[in-house]
């Protein structure tokens, strides 16, 4: 999932590892060592602190947001118009970084149900959000981005007591301020809750969203 | 209201019910005028705009020939295919070769709750077992 940063990504966990490794192998491995060989359960204790140094630099580096430059974000949304809710998917790829601002590609599927009508909508989102945010890096930290957005919605009716059926294709471009606040639950997965505003639109805030999301 | 200049550039919500009406196959019931049109082997429909009584408001008026007794459902369906109304569900006698139904089923414009309905686009569905057929409306 890492993508195109993948081999800067265990180049600097090999980095990180070795780092480690140099203040956590047990004393005797390294006094064994130095007198030519490992044995075996100096190896082990290598291997498991190697491992655990993997881990806890992938940790960190997870924490700080550098690390994982994309998402899957499972989620629901409650739009403000006739359907109740809406079902999303959506991946997410950090694009760049400039002085101020860190660059984001969104791209989400959307379907929902409700009586006779049923809706699918493909968006993609170009975002940007500042970098001077507080508590950006934080375990729980705040959303706030703008950006542009492309949007196909299909809909589909279901004409009631006929034989019949309707459908519809319509596309749009909206600007879109998304604001909430997501949080870690562990190195892989968190959680976000966000509301969007579109601009033009009948009902500004629009969408209001809970996201699951997995590194 | 600020609008980037691509397609589908509207203020319209992005999850609002769209619009299905009037569709690509734009439909309309002959008038009724000719109240001897229909024959005895096929379902012939006719639909017209007209008080129905002296002083009354106009109406959208629809009548039918049926071949033989069947039952007939017709209904209305606004701009985003939500059912406004149904105006006729019930069995139908066969209509003497050449002749509809009279009296013809009337919309007053109102939905199923007796409020005029809005200006837009409106499509009324007639089914009679296998026959199925539309007519659009624009009630402005």
């Amino acid at each position: 999932m890492s993508g195109l940063l993948a081999p800067l990504r265990r180049a600097a966990l090999l980095l990180a590892g070795a780092g480690v490794l140099a203040s956590s192998v047990p004393g005797p491995a390294l006094a064994q060592g130095s007198h030519g060989g490992l044995s075996p359960a100096d190896s082990a204790a290598v291997a498991a602190a190697m491992a655990a140094s993997d881990s806890a630099a992938a940790a960190a580096m997870r924490r700080a947001g550098r690390d994982d430059p994309d998402r899957f974000e499972f989620g629901v949304a409650a739009p403000q118009e006739y359907f109740d809710w809406l079902g999303t998917f959506a991946y997410r790829r950090r694009i760049g970084t400039d002085a101020r601002f860190e660059h984001a590609l969104h791209i989400e599927l959307a379907g929902g149900h409700k009586d006779y009508l049923t809706e699918g909508a493909a968006s993609a989102f170009w975002f940007a959000s500042p970098k001077s945010i507080p508590q950006r890096n934080g375990r729980i930290r705040p959303i706030l981005e703008g950006g542009v957005g492309a949007h196909l919605v299909v809909q589909f009716a279901d004409i009631v007591g006929f034989e019949d059926w309707a459908s519809h294709a319509r596309a749009f471009a909206k600007m879109h301020g998304v604001a909430g606040v997501e949080a870690d639950l562990s190195d892989r997965w968190g959680v976000a809750i966000r509301g969007r505003l579109t601009v033009p639109s009948h009902r500004p805030l629009d969408y209001a969203q809970f996201v699951l999301f997995l590194r | 209201m600020t609008c980037l200049a691509l397609v589908g550039c509207n203020s319209n919500s992005i999850h609002a019910r769209q619009p299905f009406f009037p569709g690509s196959e734009l439909t309309t019931w002959a008038a009724c005028g000719d109240k001897f049109s229909g024959t005895s082997s096929d379902i012939t429909i006719c639909a017209s705009v007209y008080p129905l009584s002296s002083g009354a408001l106009p109406t959208y008026n629809v009548s039918f020939s049926l071949p033989n007794d069947a039952h007939v459902l017709i209904a209305v369906f606004d701009g985003t295919a939500e059912l406004v109304k149904v105006l006729l569900d019930q069995d139908e006698l066969a209509s003497p070769p050449g002749f509809f139904r009279q009296p013809p089923v009337a919309w007053d414009f109102k939905d199923a709750n007796g409020h005029g309905v809005p200006a837009g686009d409106y499509r009324l569905y007639f089914k009679s077992g296998d026959f199925q057929s539309t007519s659009d409306v624009v009630v402005e």
